[in-house]
Order: structure tokens, then C-alpha cells, then sequence
């Protein structure tokens, strides 16, 4: 062989790396795998024991080919039973705007007992969750504490914060979470009539804890009391966010909650997969948890209350 | 049996070999005769008594054998073999050269008798010609000694371009790659795509898979071994190449003949020189704007070595790279004001070691290692703001650094009492110093002024480990390497320690098919923090605590080797590991996340099994391998995947590699590699739905408050790494010329990666398309797997002088 002959190869590689300029090669579009989707019904609620209504979304999931926006992903003519204890309490249907709520006659209650809800629909599976309405446990106290030392190093290492002390009754398996509030009074009232209406804002990223135990949920911080069972323990909610900070102690409050382990989990798993989908090529798969048997979502039933904060 | 049992059953055993008549010693080192240079793991055999051994990482050799005859034969592979006959009626120090086989022609590589595979006690292991390794070819012509690696069985890249290894279903922390007997904490440039090994500063490369020989300890998975050149002791000698991203120079030669020597090569990147001008220019463009823009890489590669007699010689190595990333940019309108902002991003590695070797006697050779290795990234943005005409000034920065750093002690003995038995023991402890990640922040507008940092604190530790092993030829079909390696980690209040036995064996069955098998313990004291999908710069080591536990392995291996007619080396393994403690981020949790590491992670546990063939041609004018892996790699995390097992995400089920080198003629060498992978495991959605949650609004009266909801759209999926991504393959050509001119030789190469142009799959992602629907004139949505790939065919071509 010749070395001119040889050296025809070169010709042909840049030939060949002119061919490489479309961008075909780059972003290409696979089929997406052939999978069986489970139909399933998605449940959510979060029930107060002091709300005098019980609502609750039934939607669908469906495939991931698919499009769907929320409205399409709510089903009608499903059928909610709620048992207290094991005795049937409280059937609903759809009302005439296609909400499934209840209205009831008193503040719901039933703390400390077991709660049983079953969803039918003709077209699905019956999907059952049992889960338990948590005792109120209410902190010792709940303090303002002014330069609070974080353990940040330099010029950030204080900030305001709220003292929470909980003793933690030993006989049951607690998860606390925490909501701050500020308190406005501004033109809602207006809309909303005569009726006493405060507007409550919320920064829930305004504020965070340096407490390994604390733990961020989609609707607040979360406490297990697992490391601390029995025993007296003091937390820390520090404030960074400038709108908290510049609020008087006196429209600050606490929206304390007594979940339960499912809405610990659930809220976690939430908070973890919405961080995470932010991430793209280096983002987990996170699974959403869920307590619904045969199906997805949450139905939480938690003891709540709004408290003040003392200075 | 319990460890003191073992360890004076191996005393005795020595102790009664030792007195077993009279004996004297050969000892020595085996060297190039044109460089000097030592050879590693040459051939030193009796062809009388049949007994011989191997020279050490430093050439050195001992052999003991009965007072009589001897005829001596050493050998190592590329060289001519040499036969000495002697009267052994005292200790003998022989130093040997050999020569190459072929002086003109280096890329053919002639062998004579070398230690055959089946006459070696481990299993496992394999060695890679450093020429060999030159040959392959390599993206944009860059020879990588990791990506060669990544094509022996046992072995998997990360993925496209990626320098990552992935030994036996380990993950890259697990490897412990030793520069000169130095770890290196992060081996590549430009985020993975080339590794921090300059080929031209290379001797040998040896890589570890299992079987793990006493000796070595701290890393799980694998162990890289890879040795620098010494430098000529005879006469100068240097090598330049340009290629298309970067050059390389090296220069090599005697500071004292005989006696001492030096090796400096260095390679550089220079895309950043050539498109400074058009960059800055562009900048320009814009009146009153300026600005630059440039990312480059550099390695250095030093080496001195003194023989200060003929019993100590002293060695002073040093390794430097570092990836800089900058961009500046300046907009000033004269007399009224003016910004500027940059940013630099960097991360590199700096080691040194000086080693001393000393001869007690023939029989006892010993190193002593001080060593440093030190690791660190960093990145920062500064900004400045000037208003002439208010007088204001206004100054604000962000630095962020992290990294590790190592400084050594390590004390090695070669003790060869009888041919029968090769002992090795020492010890070794190393200071670590952790910086989990610290931000520097800088602020300044002249009448107020912060400077702080925030972060967490430096972290101390100390590892310690001792070791014993022996190399032991129980029998003329029988042989062991057994040993028992002790590790020892100080942090703070918090001490672990494992005793961790290894045992190789092999027995000669019928054909002189060597039947192995191994079982090795491992214990593994720093934790990477990592993401599964890319290693990055930014990743950090860091240390076991109180919280964070020590990863833990045991591995067992079953096989069978054979030498065909001298040339081809086939070999056929299975195993299966089990892995304690690894660790991996939690879900959820990344390396954007502020909060302490050790509640970003998660340990769990690991297995992984397989089989692996392989077919190895060293010699000759056709050389190259073929081999072949079948494995399973899982992972089970108690906050992961709902605690079920998953399969890792470099779980192949099949991978090929094919290496081969032709040489066509004299000056006309042709080398292609072709390499087929079942496709990486990645998690998609089974379905979708949208999850609600309490919103951060809520309306209250006196009697009631009520929650208001929002909601996102969410993913289920069944298990995690359930589906499959399309396979890889790809076809890597290259062609080499090679000519003499005067005292030079030149060589002109050409290749090409990916040669037939495969869309391998970099990563997937379930996207939203829009199509345009030209009935209803509107865009339609729909869902779409998209299929990301990186390197089409790149066409590289380099010119290399050698002198």
C-alpha cells in the first residue's frame, strides 16, 4: 500500500465529521417504554380535629405519555365513607359545584381514635385508608427569643427566633409540625363581609431550624419525637426572612400540629420530591409516599391549633 | 482459628523453611540496560532447582537456593531474555540488565519466558503494557490510562466520556488509585472526560479487582498501582507531541551517570490561547465593554532518584495538575461608572513523595514513604461597582473552597527467607484533613462592610494499618498468598478498627490450568460525597464519624488461567461481593443543599456477582485483548426505594470490550477498540398525578380556620432503576505512522472516536413537547422520552517527536 493511498483516510474522517453537525445526533426522541399504568384513585385531605367541614379531592393518576391539567385529573361520582372507631360516621358524595365536603353540625373531634375512609367508584378499585386522629399534645412554651446564635460563623450567626419547648409525653408516638404565621388585619375583611377575617402569610422559607431532629416538610418544619420519647426538649425556629423579622411579637404565631406518621411521611417525601425535580440530570427519583391502600395520595388526620408566642 | 494461631503458623512455617539446609542468597535489581530504568515484576528463575521469583515495585530481586550450580534465567516481557551461570557458594548481589527486544521499533512488543498467569499465586489482577496503552485509541488522540482500564472486564466507565471506574459493581470512591504509592483523591480533567495521567510519564499500571494482597487496604473495590518513570540514567532523552486540544513535552536524563537521574514531563492544554484574541475581540465589540472567557488544564510530572549506594537509593516525586475556568467582564462609560464581575472556578490535585529503598541484606529489603497528597476545588465570583459621579463604591464577593489533604509515613519490608516464601509486612498511618466546604462572603459599600465565613470547620483524622503477608509455594502445584491487614481510624472521640484477612490460592491442575480462588475482607474509612450520576469536581471526601460508619466488604473469586502456546493469556472468573455501609445521598438531598453532610447521606448495603472472561495476546505483531463480563450489582438503602433492593445504576448485565493492535509494517501500526455495554438502569414514571398539599395561605375567623390546598403535578414509579437506557457500543480507530528522521524518531497519528457515529446515550428525560397540529392551526402537548448524547465522531490527529 502506497502512502498516498493511506492516506485517503484523512478525507474520509472529515467527511465523516462534517456529517456529525445535525443535531439529530445530539436530542433524540426514544419511544417511552410500554408500561401497564395501575389506574388508581388519588385521595387527598387534611382534616383538622377542630374543623366543622370534612373535604377531600378524588382525582385519577394516568399515563406518563400523557397531558392532563388539574381540573381534567378530578373524577366525579365517587363515594366517600368515613367510619370513627369502626362504626360509619359520615357518607359523602359530590355537592352540586363537584366538591366532596361535609358539612357538620360540630367541630369534628374523635382525638386519640382510629379512622377508617373508604373511596368507591364505579370505574376504580376501592381505595381504603386507615389512619388514627393524633392527641393534641400542646408545647410547654412557646418564647420569642431576640438574637438567637445560631452557631453560624461571622457576622450571620444571629437572628431572631421562637423557643419551642415540648415535653413529650412518653406513652405514644408523637410528630409535631410547625407553621409560623403573621397575623394582618387588612382589606379581606372587606371581602369577605362582616365576619372577622384575618389574612394569615406564611413564608415558610423565611425561617428554618438548625436542630438536626427538625426536618422540612412541604407545609412546615417536622419534629419526630423518636430521639426524644418521653423527655422535656427545646427547639429553635430561627428567622432569617426580612418580612418575619420586621414583625411585632404580637402578630406572630404558631400553627402547632399533632400529625400523624403518614403526614410526616407524605410531607417529607413531598418537600424531597419537589427539591429534587429542580436538579434535572442530577435529580433523584423520589417516591411520594402515601397511606391510601390501592391507590395514591394522603388522608391526614392531624390536631391542630393556632397559638400565641410569648415575648 | 483466630488471628494469633495464624500468624505464628505462618512464623513457624518460615522459621522451619529457613533453617532447611544451607542456602545463600542472589539478590539485585533488574534494569533496562539503555535507561536504567527498574523493571516491575521481572522474571528471576532458577532453571536448575526450578525456583525463582519476581522483582519488586523498585526491580529488586532476592532468591535463595541450596549451595550448588545454578543456572539463572531473567526475563521480563519486551526485553531479551538473560541466562547466567554461577556457582552459588555465597550471597551474591547480580544487578541485571536486560534489553529491549526491539530497539528501532517500540510499539512491537517481543516477549520472552515471563511469569505466565497460571504461575501466579493472585487472581484478579492484571497489567497493562504501558506501550499497549499508548495505542489505544483515545478521544481527541489524549492517551488515557483510566479509559484503557475501563475496557478490561471487571470494569465499567460511568458513562459516555466519563473517566469514573466501576470495579465489580463498586462505585468510584472505592478505587484506590496510587500515584508512586500516593492516593490521588480526583483523577480527572474537564469533568471527567480525560484523566490526570500523562502516558509519558508512566512505567507500569496495575490494576486490582479482587484477591487483594495484604498490603493494600483503605478502599473497597479496587486498587490502581500505577508507577512513574525514574528518568534515563544513561543519556538524554526527551519526547514532544502537539494534538489537537493539547501538547505534551517530556525530557529525561542523567544528573549523575549511573547514579541519579530525572524525568520532568508536562502537558498542557491550549484552547484557552487560541481563542483569547476572537473572545476578548468580541467583547470589545461593544464600546466601553471587555471581558475574556477560558477554561484550560495542566499536568507535571517531576521525578529525581539518587543511588546514594548500592544498597539505598532515594527517590523525590512530585505530581501537579489543575483545571482552571475563568470568565471576566467589564462595562465602564467613562467619567460616569463602571462594573466589572468574574468568576474562576477551579479544582486540582498536588502530591509529592520521597521514598528511600535500603538492602539489610539479601534477603530483607525495605521502603521507607513520606507522602503528601492534598485535593482542592474552589470557585468564587467578585463584582465591583463604581459611580463616578456619586463617589460610590461598591465591592462584593463569594468564594467557596473545599478539598482534602494527606500527609504520610509508611515503612515496607520485603522479607525472601526461602524461595518457597515471599513475606511482606509493614505499616503505615496517615494524617487527614477534611474541609467539608467553607463560603467566604465579602461585602463592602464603604460605610459598611462584612467579611465572613460560613460553613463548616476543618475535620482531622488519622488512619493507621499494619499488614502481613506471605507469598507461599506450598508445593510445586500449589501456592498462597495469605495475609492479614490491620486498620486503625482516629477521629476525634470516635475510633474504629478491623482486622481484615486475605487469601489467594492457587492450584496447577492437569494441562497447566491453574484453578484460583480468593476471599479478601475490606474495610474503607473516607465517604465520597457524590451524585450517582456524574462525578464532579466539587465532590467531596470525607470522613467516617460517629454518625457516618465505615463502609465494609468481603469478596470471594473462583477461576481458571491458562498461557496458550507463550502468547495468549485467557483467564475466566467468577465472584461475588458483599458491601456494608455504602454510602449514598438521601433522596432528596444533593450538593446544593446547605445543610451538614452527615444528614445529607444514607447507608445502606451492596452485592454485587458475575463472571468475566478474558483473552489477552501481549506479543508479537498482532497484540491486543477480548474481554467479556456478566454481572449484577444491586443496592438496598433503608430510606431508599422504600428499603427494597434496586439495581445500582451501573448494573450492566453485558459488556465487551475488543482491543487490538496490528502492525502493518515497519513504520505503519493500526489499532481499533470496540466496546458494547447494556444500557445504564435509570427510574421512570409508571404514572402520574397531582399531589396536594396545605398551601401558605389561610384564611381565620374567630371560630374557624380553614386549609387551602395547592398542588403539583407528581410521578409514581413501581422500583427504582427499573427500565434500561439503549445500549452502548462504539467503534474507536486509529493509525499510526512512524518514521526516523536523523536522531529522531517521529510519529504522525490519526484517529478517530466513534467511528461509525452511534448516538450513545449521555441521559434521559421525560420532556413536554409541542407539536404543531396543522388542522386545528394549534400547538399540541404531548409527553416524550428524550435521548441525550454527547460525542459524535471526533476525528483527532497528533504529532509526536521523540529524541
Amino acid at each position: 500500500m502506497s502512502r498516498l493511498s493511506r492516506m485517503k483516510i484523512f478525507p474520509f474522517l472529515i467527511v465523516a465529521s462534517l456529517l456529525t453537525g445535525c443535531t439529530d445526533f445530539f436530542i433524540q426522541e426514544l419511544d417511552i417504554p410500554r408500561q401497564d399504568v395501575d389506574n388508581q384513585l388519588v385521595i387527598h385531605g387534611f382534616v383538622n380535629d377542630t374543623d366543622d367541614s370534612i373535604e377531600m379531592v378524588i382525582g385519577k393518576n394516568w399515563s406518563v405519555d400523557e397531558e392532563l391539567d388539574e381540573a381534567e385529573s378530578k373524577i366525579n361520582q365517587a363515594k366517600i365513607s368515613i367510619f370513627q372507631s369502626g362504626n360509619l360516621k359520615y357518607e359523602i358524595e359530590q355537592d352540586p359545584q363537584g366538591k366532596y365536603l361535609k358539612k357538620l353540625s360540630s367541630m369534628l373531634g374523635g382525638a386519640g381514635e382510629d379512622w377508617r375512609i373508604e373511596v368507591t367508584h364505579p370505574d376504580y378499585d376501592k381505595a381504603v385508608v386507615n389512619t388514627v386522629m393524633p392527641r393534641m399534645v400542646f408545647p410547654k412554651s412557646v418564647r420569642f427569643i431576640e438574637g438567637y446564635n445560631f452557631g453560624g460563623v461571622g457576622s450571620f450567626e444571629e437572628a431572631n427566633a421562637i423557643e419551642i419547648t415540648i415535653d413529650d409525653p412518653g406513652d405514644q408516638e408523637n410528630y409535631y409540625e410547625v407553621r409560623l404565621l403573621t397575623v394582618v388585619i387588612d382589606q379581606e375583611e372587606l371581602i369577605f363581609g362582616t365576619d372577622t377575617f384575618y389574612v394569615e402569610t406564611y413564608y415558610p422559607d423565611n425561617y428554618f431550624s438548625d436542630d438536626p431532629i427538625i426536618e422540612r416538610g412541604t407545609s412546615g418544619l417536622l419534629i419526630p419525637d423518636d430521639s426524644f420519647n418521653g423527655k422535656e426538649r427545646v427547639f429553635y425556629i430561627v428567622m432569617t426572612g426580612q418580612k418575619v423579622e420586621d414583625i411585632p411579637v404580637d402578630k406572630l404565631k404558631v400553627e402547632w400540629n399533632c400529625v400523624s406518621r403518614d403526614h410526616y411521611q407524605y410531607s417529607k417525601s413531598l418537600q424531597k420530591y419537589q427539591r429534587s425535580s429542580n436538579f434535572g440530570f442530577f435529580a433523584e427519583p423520589i417516591g411520594i409516599y402515601t397511606n391510601v391502600e390501592n391507590g395514591l395520595g394522603l388522608v391526614s388526620f392531624k390536631a391542630s391549633r393556632i397559638l400565641d408566642v410569648a415575648e | 482459628m483466630n488471628i494469633h494461631k495464624y500468624v505464628l503458623l505462618i512464623c513457624l512455617m518460615t522459621l522451619g523453611l529457613t533453617l532447611n539446609g544451607q542456602q545463600f542468597t542472589i539478590s539485585g535489581y533488574v534494569e533496562d540496560s539503555e535507561s536504567g530504568e527498574k523493571l516491575i515484576s521481572a522474571n528471576v528463575f532458577d532453571l536448575k532447582s526450578l525456583s525463582g521469583t519476581v522483582s519488586n515495585t523498585y526491580g529488586f530481586y532476592s532468591l535463595s537456593l541450596k549451595k550448588d550450580s545454578i543456572r539463572l534465567e531473567i526475563s521480563y516481557i519486551g526485553y531479551q531474555s538473560k541466562t547466567i551461570d554461577l556457582y552459588l557458594n555465597k550471597n551474591i548481589q547480580l544487578n541485571v540488565e536486560l534489553s529491549p527486544s526491539v530497539t528501532l521499533e517500540q510499539v512491537e512488543i517481543k516477549a520472552e519466558r515471563s511469569k505466565r498467569i497460571e504461575e501466579q499465586s493472585q487472581m484478579s489482577v492484571v497489567e497493562v503494557p504501558i506501550q499497549q496503552i499508548k495505542k489505544i485509541p483515545a478521544l481527541l488522540g489524549e492517551t488515557d490510562v483510566l479509559k484503557a482500564l475501563q475496557l478490561l472486564p471487571g470494569v465499567q466507565s460511568g458513562g459516555e466520556g466519563q473517566n469514573g471506574l466501576y470495579v465489580r459493581g463498586g462505585s468510584p470512591d472505592q478505587n484506590l488509585i496510587l500515584l508512586d504509592g500516593v492516593p490521588l483523591y480526583n483523577v480527572s480533567h474537564l469533568f471527567g472526560f480525560f484523566s490526570v495521567f500523562n502516558a509519558d510519564a508512566i512505567k507500569n499500571v496495575t490494576l486490582m479487582k479482587g484477591g487483594f494482597p495484604a498490603r493494600y487496604g483503605g478502599r473497597l473495590s479496587s486498587v490502581i498501582d500505577i508507577s512513574m518513570k525514574e528518568g534515563n540514567m544513561k543519556s538524554y532523552h526527551g519526547a514532544a507531541s502537539i494534538g489537537i486540544i493539547s501538547s505534551r513535552l517530556m525530557f529525561e536524563g542523567p544528573i549523575i551517570k549511573d547514579k541519579s537521574s530525572f524525568i520532568v514531563s508536562g502537558r498542557r492544554t491550549y484552547i484557552d490561547f487560541l481563542a483569547r484574541p476572537f473572545i476578548e475581540n468580541a467583547f470589545k465589540s461593544v464600546d466601553g465593554q471587555s471581558g475574556s472567557v477560558g477554561y484550560f488544564f495542566y499536568d507535571l510530572n517531576a521525578k529525581v532518584n539518587y543511588k546514594l549506594s548500592e544498597k539505598d537509593r532515594l527517590y523525590l516525586s512530585m505530581y501537579s495538575g489543575r483545571d482552571p475556568f475563568y470568565f471576566e467582564f467589564g462595562d465602564e462609560i467613562k467619567d460616569v461608572n463602571k462594573n466589572n464581575i468574574s468568576t474562576d472556578l477551579s479544582w486540582g490535585n498536588v502530591i509529592g513523595a520521597l521514598r528511600w529503598n535500603h538492602v539489610w541484606a539479601p534477603k530483607l529489603f525495605s521502603n521507607a514513604h513520606l507522602t503528601y497528597s492534598k485535593y482542592n476545588f474552589g470557585t468564587g465570583v467578585k463584582t465591583e461597582i463604581i459611580d463616578y459621579q456619586d463617589d460610590f463604591n461598591f465591592d462584593a464577593g463569594v468564594s467557596y473552597d473545599s478539598g482534602i489533604e494527606d500527609f504520610g509515613a509508611k515503612l515496607d519490608f520485603d522479607y525472601v527467607p526461602v524461595p518457597n516464601h515471599y513475606i511482606r509486612f509493614g505499616a503505615n498511618i496517615i494524617h487527614h484533613s477534611f474541609k467539608p466546604g467553607q463560603t467566604n462572603l465579602v461585602f463592602d459599600v464603604g460605610t459598611f462592610v462584612i467579611d465572613t465565613t460560613l460553613g463548616q470547620p476543618d475535620i482531622a483524622a488519622h488512619e493507621a494499618g499494619f499488614y502481613i503477608e506471605d507469598d507461599f509455594k506450598v508445593s510445586k502445584n500449589f501456592m498462597i498468598n495469605a495475609g492479614m491487614h490491620y486498620s486503625l481510624y482516629i477521629l476525634q472521640q470516635q475510633t474504629y478498627q478491623s482486622l481484615q484477612p486475605r487469601i489467594s490460592a492457587n492450584l496447577r491442575l492437569p494441562w497447566d490450568i491453574a484453578l484460583k480462588g480468593s476471599f479478601v475482607t475490606m474495610q474503607q474509612y473516607l465517604q465520597l460525597l457524590t451524585s450517582e450520576s456524574i462525578g464532579l469536581p466539587w465532590d467531596q471526601w470525607l470522613p467516617t464519624t460517629s454518625i457516618v460508619k465505615p463502609q465494609k466488604s468481603w469478596q470471594a473469586a473462583i477461576g481458571l488461567a491458562k498461557t496458550f502456546g507463550d502468547e495468549y493469556e485467557i483467564s475466566l472468573e467468577g465472584y461475588y461481593k458483599e458491601m456494608d455501609n455504602v454510602t449514598a445521598f438521601k433522596e432528596g438531598a444533593g450538593q446544593f443543599d446547605l445543610k451538614p453532610w452527615e444528614e445529607l447521606v444514607t447507608q445502606g448495603e451492596g452485592k454485587s456477582y458475575g463472571g468475566e472472561f478474558f483473552v489477552q495476546k501481549k506479543t508479537g505483531r498482532f497484540t491486543g485483548w477480548v474481554g467479556y463480563t456478566l454481572s449484577w450489582t444491586s443496592r438496598r438503602f433503608d430510606e431508599k426505594n422504600g428499603g427494597k433492593w434496586y439495581p445500582y445504576k451501573y448494573d450492566r448485565r453485558h459488556d465487551i470490550s475488543i482491543v487490538a493492535s496490528y502492525k502493518i509494517s515497519e513504520k505503519f501500526e493500526f489499532s481499533l477498540t470496540w466496546v458494547y455495554g447494556t444500557g445504564n438502569a435509570y427510574t421512570l414514571a409508571n404514572s402520574r398525578f397531582y399531589s396536594y398539599a396545605p398551601d401558605y395561605y389561610k384564611y381565620l375567623n374567630s371560630q374557624n380556620f380553614q386549609n387551602y390546598l395547592s398542588f403539583w403535578q407528581s410521578e409514581s414509579f413501581r422500583s427504582r432503576n427499573e427500565f434500561r437506557m439503549p445500549a452502548y457500543h462504539r467503534l474507536d480507530v486509529g493509525l499510526d505512522y512512524k518514521y526516523k528522521y536523523k536522531k529522531t524518531t517521529n510519529t504522525w497519528s490519526i484517529g478517530a472516536y466513534n467511528a461509525y457515529n452511534r448516538s450513545n446515550p449521555f441521559f434521559l428525560n421525560v420532556e413536554t413537547k409541542y407539536d404543531y397540529n396543522p388542522v386545528t392551526g394549534e400547538y399540541e402537548d404531548r409527553r416524550a422520552l428524550i435521548q441525550y448524547s454527547l460525542f459524535p465522531i471526533i476525528p483527532s490527529i497528533a504529532y509526536k517527536i521523540e529524541f
